[in-house]
This record gives structure tokens, sequence and C-alpha cells, in this order.
């Protein structure tokens, strides 16, 4: 070894030079920003969120709550990433949080002085005066942690959705240690496919640094060569994934840096996060969940500052990245595994001075008794260490970590007789108070130390055990084929565990024992909320905010459980943590969203005449589920004055408006008829062939579900059509119609991409379809159509070929109207040939408006709660026969007088404006609404706000004076009833008698 | 039924779920010499023929005039693309384990990137490949989604196909 340069199993050959706060540093190919920066000297990485404390790096794992770092340049800034698992390239810009103006000297770190002021809840008890408002820009400058991402982040080449991978398999193993891969083994040498995720970059757990041996052989060869033997496939992160073939039966898949969060739809979800993020859905017969155990921390005074570290992690840091402390080391926890840690950091160069270890020799404790033999090891590594300078003190804790902005020394007592203080020097505390289980996914068995089984022996055992009880579970195997004999396994001793959960303080100085140290969450804050009735670890934890951090108590949730408990006098044994919930690791958002991001998100469907709106300002937003155009840009300024010009222009002129997004459903077969008059109104059997008619569907409890046309044509089809976003609801509610009618020879189909719809409207559309078709349209007879196959005036032939179109003579405006029907293909030409003969395109909202003038009904005023009574159909219903919902449509209380009517409304002063939504009292101070007003628009024609509204059929009649109420926005307006239809209420222009 | 083109995308849907002469095992698919599926069987009671030739358009009209079904063109409710080699399965392996969706299948109905979809095997080239059908109104969105989540893959887009 050359002095001076460090020797790890995870660094390559390779500088990286990175910053930190601003100054520059160097570190190894493979090493973590924590590794790299403790390399360099540095202590200090960031502070607290309450009381500004100096944070050091206290683990080597993803459960860091010290060390968190904002990555990146804004916008592109990734925020509370831990150092530890931030792994170094070349350029990184790493910054420290939680500090102003810089992490040396921190202005708000001078709340720590305030000492008793800042206890748990201490936001309930203060900020009255002047008032929390006064407060609240000061608040909101020191809360929070870390920096979030800017606006144009989103688009950044860094943030590419992470692929998605379905993967099936007969078992999936979480954690690739030693327990894990021995279930895999002999799983995988029986025929079962396995995949293994492991959340660090390479598998073998704690053997990577442990020296352990696995039948004879080094344990890290072991693992590879089990797993290797059985077909493995090894990912690394390769540069394409997809080149590498699925698990065939009896092979085992590691995907590593990938870490297993939760269940979902029986799946469980896994993330990579690096080295091409991808979202893992794995669909697994059985699942093991070998994770591991999560070391514990111990509870002293002044156990918060910067070099006290977790043992474990700090043979993490040697062994993987070569860095040990150069200060004097102490070591301080209550298990046997000091003694081989402090043997194994002395090898790698660590000055251990002294072994602090709770337990006293010959104890007679409940988990040191019966060992036969094992206080002799323990005595035997005593007097080894003893004899190269290391002090072992047993029976012994660390009551303080003395120092001010890091460790100096520590103060020793005995745990029981002298109270006399030894003072060791060191800049190093490492810690380990034993070990508790990871948390695990909530299906599946749990093995090796997950399960409690803290050696290596154990835990092998424990896998290969597990993965023989999957093989006889799985009934995959007639009979279990020869299963290899269990490995034997030697590393570690045992560590003979004797719990100890805080050390000993006056009552003053419980305010420096840390439980959370994100929070600065102390026992003391555990006082606080049990004395104010806060006893129960949920109240507890939300309380004083133990375990609410980026850690979400990983580090110290279950000591701080305990020590609630232990203060109400109640047995440590018997507490409770609080409840895990997925995730179970820290995912970023991004990986949730996956691909679900910017256009993705939603699903919205587009038309064939989308790109045309694009291109020609019409802005298509996401109206339900479809993209339609509101306005064309070229008309207003906005979409008020915009829609105002296009109604306007239909109005006097004309126009054409894309209404593709009506749903269209073809129904065929000899009994098409009688099953449509089973679920429409309007008895579709008596259309005769090439025509249509206004048809409304009702639900069975007689609401109705949809309006719109259904036109014969043929014999046995015919075509409805459903509001915009309705279609698939109204296949669905027929199709299940259908079910119930299985003697019906009738057959439905989704024909809605099918066809695009023009709407062409106006008093000049008779004469653009006749120069289109080289006919005049209004031979037509209202509601007839044509099945169009002549030519085309002004569509290219190209564009004709093989297309199909129908002309209906039926619109939705107002107007002398026809809607073409046509090829998907041939939309475009007949959109632009309808514009060279003079029509120009209108959006939706002015459609709005010519709707509304003339009382035509949208989902505002079908809503899925009224009958076909309250929107004034007697007359329909009279007419149609036994159809689907009229039973219950005899109900009383659609009967009542309380019931609402659709009615129109316009103001009583013929100028006042009221919105949709404005609710409807009788009175100006009623403050029971009897309806409210559906849809409201601002109609050119006759200079007003007409609207049309649900009102009490008792308390409405025509005529009848109201008040329209809007408390959002203070405006209340006297309405007067009128009947739904404002404009041409003869229908002349419908007519085309202009 | 509206004789225009001479090509035809083709839905048979029956009366009953099973129609005698055409596929009847769930999932079963009709291949063309070529290796291509020219009749696909993924729910009960539903056949779909894409780019239905004459002789199978005479066969399914023939179902109807017995009195099996309802046949309708559903041309341009589609789009199609084919998909070839492993990033092909990797870009479908996004939305769903193929071995699961497929077992015992040569078809099936699914959900890819939130659109409806169909999904078929096909032999071309001696290798097995897939088409995928999308419902053409939530498929116009897909060409960018798809570039950002599925480099290299071979995408060959049949439009009006």
């Amino acid at each position: 070894m050359v002095p001076g340069v460090r020797y790890g199993t995870r660094l390559q050959d390779g500088v990286v030079r990175f910053t930190f706060d601003g100054r520059t540093y160097e570190g190894r190919q493979g090493d973590t920003a924590a590794s790299a920066l403790l390399a360099n000297g540095v202590v200090w990485f960031g502070r607290s969120v309450k009381s500004r404390r100096l944070r050091g790096v206290m683990t080597a794992g993803p459960e860091e709550p010290c060390a968190l770092l904002t990555v990146g340049e804004y916008p592109n800034v990734v925020p509370n990433v831990p150092a530890t698992e931030c792994v170094l390239h070349d350029g990184m810009v790493l910054r420290s949080q939680n500090r102003w103006p810089s992490l040396e000297f921190d202005f708000a770190s001078l709340l720590q002085w305030g000492g008793g002021l800042f206890t748990a809840g201490f936001y309930y008890k203060t900020f009255f005066l002047p008032g929390w408002r006064a407060f609240e820009p000061l608040i909101r400058r020191l809360a929070g942690l870390g920096m979030a991402p800017g606006p144009a982040a989103a688009d950044s080449a860094a943030n590419r959705p992470p692929l998605e991978e379905h993967v099936t398999c007969d078992l999936l193993v979480v954690g690739a240690g030693p327990a894990g891969l021995a279930a895999a083994r002999v799983a995988a040498r029986n025929g079962l496919q396995v995949v293994v995720v492991e959340r660090e970059p390479a598998i073998g757990g704690e053997t990577e640094f442990e020296e352990s041996v696995i039948d004879s052989q080094a344990a890290h060869h072991w693992l590879k060569a089990a797993i290797a033997s059985a077909a493995a496939r090894i990912r690394q992160g390769s540069r394409n994934p997809r080149r590498v073939p699925r698990p065939e039966p009896g092979s085992v898949r590691v995907l590593l840096q990938t870490t297993a969060v939760a269940i979902a739809s029986d799946s469980v979800v896994a993330y990579r996060e690096r080295n091409e993020p991808t979202n893992f859905r794995i669909h697994a017969r059985q699942v093991l969940n070998a994770v591991g155990a999560q070391e514990q921390p111990l509870v002293f005074v002044g156990n918060d500052l910067p070099g006290v570290q977790m043992l474990g992690g700090a043979e993490r840091f040697a062994a993987l990245y070569g860095w040990v402390p150069k200060e004097p080391v102490v070591l301080f926890g209550n298990h046997d595994r000091l003694y081989a840690s402090a043997l194994r950091l002395r090898g790698q160069g660590a000055r251990v001075v002294a072994i602090v270890d709770t337990r006293p020799f010959n104890a007679n404790s409940d988990h040191l008794r019966d060992e036969a033999g094992a206080d002799e090891w323990r005595r035997a590594a005593c007097s080894l260490l003893q004899a190269v300078g290391v002090e072992c003190l047993t029976g012994s804790t660390v009551r303080v970590a003395c120092g001010g902005r890091r460790l100096r020394s520590v103060e020793v007592v005995a745990i029981a007789g002298t109270a006399d203080t030894r003072e060791i020097r060191c800049g190093s505390l490492l810690m380990s108070g034993g070990w508790l289980p990871r948390r695990a996914l909530p299906v599946g068995t749990i093995v090796g130390a997950a399960a409690g089984c803290l050696d290596l022996a154990a835990a092998v055992a424990s896998g290969h055990a597990g993965g023989v009880a999957v093989l006889q579970q799985t009934g995959l195997l007639a009979a279990v084929a020869e299963i290899s004999a269990t490995p034997l396994a030697t590393g570690d001793p045992s560590p003979r565990v004797e719990p100890y959960l805080r050390s000993p303080c006056a009552t003053h100085e419980e305010k420096r024992q840390y439980l959370d140290l994100q929070n600065d969450v102390t026992v003391a804050d555990l006082r606080v909320a049990i004395a104010e009735g806060f006893t129960h670890i949920e109240h507890a934890k939300r309380y004083t905010t133990l375990g609410i951090g980026t850690d979400q108590g990983r580090w110290g949730g279950h000591v701080g459980a305990a020590i609630l408990a232990d203060l109400q006098g109640l047995p440590s044994a018997t507490a409770s943590t609080s409840k895990d919930r997925p995730p179970l690791a820290s995912v970023s958002l991004q990986a949730i969203a996956g691909w679900r991001v910017g256009d993705s998100f939603r699903l919205v469907r587009r038309t064939p005449l989308h790109d045309w709106h694009v291109a020609h300002g019409g802005n298509p937003e996401p109206m339900g589920l479809w993209f339609r155009p509101r306005f064309y840009a070229a008309n207003g300024k906005d979409a008020a004055s915009a829609a105002m010009v296009e109604a306007g222009r239909v109005r006097q002129i004309g126009g054409i408006a894309d209404c593709s997004t009506l749903g269209k459903l073809e129904i065929a077969g000899p009994d098409a008829a009688a099953f449509l008059d089973e679920v429409y109104l309007s008895r579709p059997s008596t259309l005769a062939v090439g025509r249509s008619r206004y048809a409304v569907q009702l639900r069975e409890d007689g609401i109705v579900l949809d309006d719109g046309l259904v036109l014969r044509l043929a014999e046995d089809r015919f075509l409805a059509t459903t509001s915009s976003g309705h279609g698939l609801h109204v296949l669905s509610h027929l199709e299940h119609h259908r079910a119930h009618r299985a003697s019906l020879r009738v057959s439905v189909a989704d024909v809605t991409d099918c066809w695009a719809v023009i709407a062409v409207a106006g008093r000049a559309s008779a004469d653009a379809l006749r120069t289109l078709l080289g006919r005049d349209p209004q031979e037509l007879s209202p509601m007839a159509f044509w099945d169009w196959s002549g030519p085309l005036q002004g569509v290219g032939v190209a564009g004709q070929g093989g297309q199909r179109l129908r002309v209906l003579r039926a619109g939705f405006s107002g107007e002398l109207s026809f809607e073409l029907h046509c090829s998907p293909a041939l939309a475009l030409p007949l959109w632009e040939a309808l514009q060279v003969g003079g029509l120009e395109p209108y959006g939706l909202d002015a459609l709005d408006i010519l709707r509304v003038e003339k009382g035509y009904l949208t989902t505002s005023e079908i809503t899925g709660q009224v009958t076909p009574l309250d929107l004034g159909m007697e007359a329909m219903v009279a007419k149609a026969g036994p159809s689907l919902g009229l039973k219950l449509l005899q109900r009383p209380a659609f009967h009542e007088p309380q019931r609402p009517r659709l009615v129109g409304l316009r103001a009583v002063d013929g100028r006042s404006s009221f919105l949709a939504g404005a609710q409807l009292t009788v009175g100006p101070k009623d403050r029971v609404p009897m309806g409210y007003v559906t849809s409201s628009v601002f109609s050119a024609q006759l200079g007003e706000t007409v609207a049309l509204a649900f009102a009490a059929r008792d308390v409405a009649p025509l005529g009848a004076r109201l008040c329209a109420r809007d408390p959002l926005r203070g405006r209340d307006v006297q309405v007067r009833v009128v009947a739904p239809v404002h404009f041409d209420p003869a229908g002349e222009r419908l007519r085309g008698r202009y | 039924m509206q004789a225009h083109a001479t090509v035809m995308d083709l839905e048979f849907v029956g009366f009953q779920s099973a129609v005698a002469g055409l596929p009847a095992a769930p999932g079963q698919v009709r291949y063309a010499p070529s290796g291509e599926p020219v009749l696909l069987h993924p729910a009960p009671g539903r056949w779909f023929a894409p780019a239905a030739n004459e002789p199978l358009r005479l066969e399914l009209e023939a179902l109807v005039a017995a009195g099996a079904g309802a046949l309708f063109d559903v041309s341009g409710k589609f789009r199609s693309w084919s998909l070839e080699g492993a990033s092909g399965r990797a870009w479908l392996a996004q939305q769903g384990e193929l071995a699961t969706v497929l077992a015992g299948r040569d078809c099936a109905a699914m959900t890819l990137f939130d659109c409806p979809a169909l999904l078929a095997k096909q032999h071309t080239d001696g290798h097995e490949n897939f088409v995928v059908w999308l419902a053409s109104s939530s498929a116009e969105g897909l060409p960018g989604r798809d570039a950002d989540c599925c480099e290299n893959t071979t995408l060959v887009f049949f439009a009006g196909k």
C-alpha cells in the first residue's frame, strides 16, 4: 500500500474533480461525495433544520440523516441528495444546505442558543404577537430543506423520463447479500426464474468488507460463483440493457442499484435511479425479503457532534473507499462486533485508542448467559487489542461527547458502581447499538439478518432454507430435485447484542441527547410531548417531528420509540414504531412520474384536424378527454373577445367547427332497432332509412345518461352519436344492456375514430356545400342525410379515392346547419375546401354562445342528476316505448314540486352579467338556494347575458324574479325566468328562413 | 355496408361469443402465408381483420348473411406499427410483461401508454415480431412520447393501413 493512496473495493483509477460550496476538490472514480470529502478532510456537510447545528457524516448509506447536499446548478438542481449515495462524476457541483451565508457561519444558528424556547411544538405556543402572519416571511425563509429545481429544469436533457420494464419471475429476492443470494442460488439451481434486486452497485452485502468464508471459499467469490453457475446474468447498469435477454428457466437476473419500494397492483415496484434510470414492475410468484438489518444508534449527550459516526458506516468507508479517520478513534457499543471491527480498522490504518462496551464480563443477562466460551472470546480479543494499545472498557458507557463544532473527547463512566468519569481525547467516535430489521415489503417471507440472523452462518442458512421453502411452495416442480446442502459459512462472531438505549444524564442535559438529527429532536422533546398528552408514538412523532425527515426515522425512529416507552415507565420491548408507509426508500418524483410528464401526463385524444388547429392559432386545450380549440387567435386577443367575433360571424354569415370529438357508435343486427328502442326514449325503430332523430338515453334509475343523434343507416344498422368524451361510457352502457338481452341479435362497435365530423353552420353553409357537392344540400329535409358517393369539387381526386362522406342536415347552433361525417383522411381537404368557400372556423367558446342562445344542452345541464322531466322532455317521455329507466322515472321523488326544472335566465336590468355556478334564491337575503346557473354567456345578438339554469319548479314559473348569488365574487344579480330558447324561438333560421 | 375502399379494416362482432369458422381460442390469430396476422380474436365475440382483402371480406359477409353477427368498417380506427427485434420487445415491455400478456395467445387487447391497443405476433423474416394497433385519436401524440422512452427501436409506421 502506498501511503496517502486510498485502496477501496469501489474505487477505480481516474481522478474526479468537483466543487463543494464553491471550492474545488479531487476524488477518485467510484467515490461518493461523502468518501471524497472525508478524504479531503472535510468535517462539516450541512446543518440541521430546526437549530441549524453543524452536521458531519453519520452513516454510509441511504439512511444518512445529516450529510444532505444539493447537486447541480440552478435551475437543474437536485436537493437533499445523501452525500453517501452521491457517486461523483467530473465537474459535479455540490452545495451544503440549510445555511446562510455559509456553512461555517450560519446566521440562523444563533437560534440554538434559544435553549428551551424551541422545544417540541413551540410553534403552537409562539408567534401570537403581533400575529403569525408577521413572522411568516421569516419562517418561510428558514423552513424547508434544500432548493427545488427551477421550472426550466423540466426540459433539461438530464430529466428524460426513465425507462419502464415489466418483469415476470418465479421468485423475487430483495437484497443480494449472503442470505438473498443463498436463496437465489438454490432456487435457480432447481429450475426457478429468479430476479434479485439490490440497492448497492455490487452484490455481497457485508461480505464486501468482512473477512468471511463460505464452503471454504472467500465469501464474496462464493457468492459470485454461486449465481454465475446458475446461468446468471449480472446487470451492472449496462449501456444498452435492452440487449440483455430475459431470464431463462433456472437462472438469476440481478438488478443492481435498484430499490424495491412498494407493492402496487400485485406487483413489486422497484426503481433504478442511476445508470439508465428504470422503473421496474416485477410480477413474482414468490417474494423473499433479504433486506438485512439496520444498525442502531446509541443515545448520549452530544451524539450529534461532527465526528460521531455509525461504526458500520465507518467500516464501509474503510473497505469500500479506503478512508479511515485520521484522528484518534473510540468505538462504543453493546456487542462483540466491536472487537472485530477494531481489528479491521486498525488494519486499515485507523488509530483506535479505546473500545467502550456497555456489557460487563460475566454478565448474567438473558442475552449474554449460556454463551459457552463467548466471554472467553471477548477476553481474548481484549487482550489482543490491549497489547497494541487499545484500551477496552467493559461495563462502561460514553456519557458525553465533548466538543463545540466537532468532537474533541468523550466522557466515559462505568454503568454500575463508581461515578468516576474518564475523558478520552478523540476526534472520531464510532458507535453501534446493535441491529434491527430493515423495512421490508409487506409480502413474502423474511430471511437473513432481517429475520434476526446476525451472523453469517445463520444468515446463509436462513437464506438457503428460504429458497428451499419457496421450491416446495411453488408447486412448479413435481418433486424437488436434489437440494444442495446448506452452505457452511464463517465470518464475524455472533454479535451477542445486549440492548442499551441511552446513557445516563441529568434532566437538563436531555436536550442534547438527539434522536432525530435532521429536525433536532431530543429526549427532552419526548418528555414535553408526554407531558402534553402525546404519549402514543404516532402522536409523539408528529408533535415532535421525530422521524419525519428524509431518513423517515431509519436512524433514530426505533430508539426514539423505545425511549418514549421507557420515559412512561413502560417496558421498551412493548414499544411500537410508527406505521411504515410506502415508498420504503426515498424516491424522486421524477422516478414516480416515469413517462407521465408533459404531454404524456394524461392521455388526451386528438382529432384529425388537430395539427391544423395548432398551425392556425387554435391553441387546442385539453377539454375532458380531447384537445379542442376554444378560439382562434386571429379573432381576438383572448377567448372571450374571439368567441364573440366567431359566434357573431356564424350568425351573420356562417362558419365551420371541428366536432370530431363526438362519440360514434354503430349498432347493427336484425334486432338493432328493437334494441335501440329499449335504450333510447325516442323510439329509433320508427326512423326511416336515411333519417336521424334527437335521442336521449336514461340510466336504469331514470336519470338522463346522455343525448345525441341516432341515424338509421339501413334497416338493420344505426349510428348513434354521443356527447364528446362520453363515447366509451355509452358503449359500456349499451354492452351492459346487450349482455342482459343475450337473445337479441345485435352488435355494437365504437367507430368514434373512424369518422371526423365537421359542423357547417349559417346562412352561407348551403352555398358552400352546394359548391362542394355540386348539389343543393337543402334538398335534404331536416335531420335527413346522404351517404355521399359523388365527386367533391375543390377536393383533389387523391383526397377522395376510397374515402367516406355522409352529409347530415343537423346542427347545434340554431342556424341552417349540416354535419359532414367523413373518413379521417378526408377531413383536412374538406375543411380547407369549405374555407375557400368562404366559411371560417369557430371554436368551442363560440359554439357555447350559440347553443346557450338556443337552449341546447351539454353536460353542463346533463349532469347525471337530472331526469328528462327536469329538462322539459315530457313530450318525449310520453311518446317513449318501454325503454330503460322509465319505470324508475315514475318514482314520486322525481315528481315533487321542488324538483329542478330547466329554465332560461336574463338580468332584470338587461345589462348585468352573472356566471355559471351562481346560486339562485328567491329573495336577496335567503340563505337556502333553490337552483343554480348551469351555463351563462354574453349574447351579442341580444345585447345581454343569457343563461340556462335549474330552478325549483314551484318557485320559478316564467316571469318569476330570482336572485343569482355569487358569494365568491360578492355579486348578486336580480334575474327573471324566461324560456330556455333565447334566440329565434320559432326556429326560422334552423329551417333556412333568413 | 358501404363499398368504398377495396381494402378496409373490419370488425366482426358475433351475436354469440363463438362463431364457427373463425378463430375460436382466446387470442388466436389467423395468419397469411407471409406470417402477417390477418384475423385477430382479441376479445369474446370480436374479430378484427386489418386491411381485409376481398376473400376475407366475403367470408365475413357470408357470416353476416348467415345471421352469425354484424360487420363493421372500422377503417381509420387504428394506426399500426410493426415492432421488430429486441428493441421492439423492450418497447412493449415498458407497459406489460409480454410473457404474461401473450401467455398462450398470439394476440391480445391491452393498454399501451394509456392508449387502447391491440397486439399481435407477426412471424415474418423467420423471426417473431409484433404488430400493434393503437386507437388513432390516442396514438396521435404517441411518437413524441415514444422518442423519449425508447431509443434505437425499430418502428415501421403504417399510415392508414
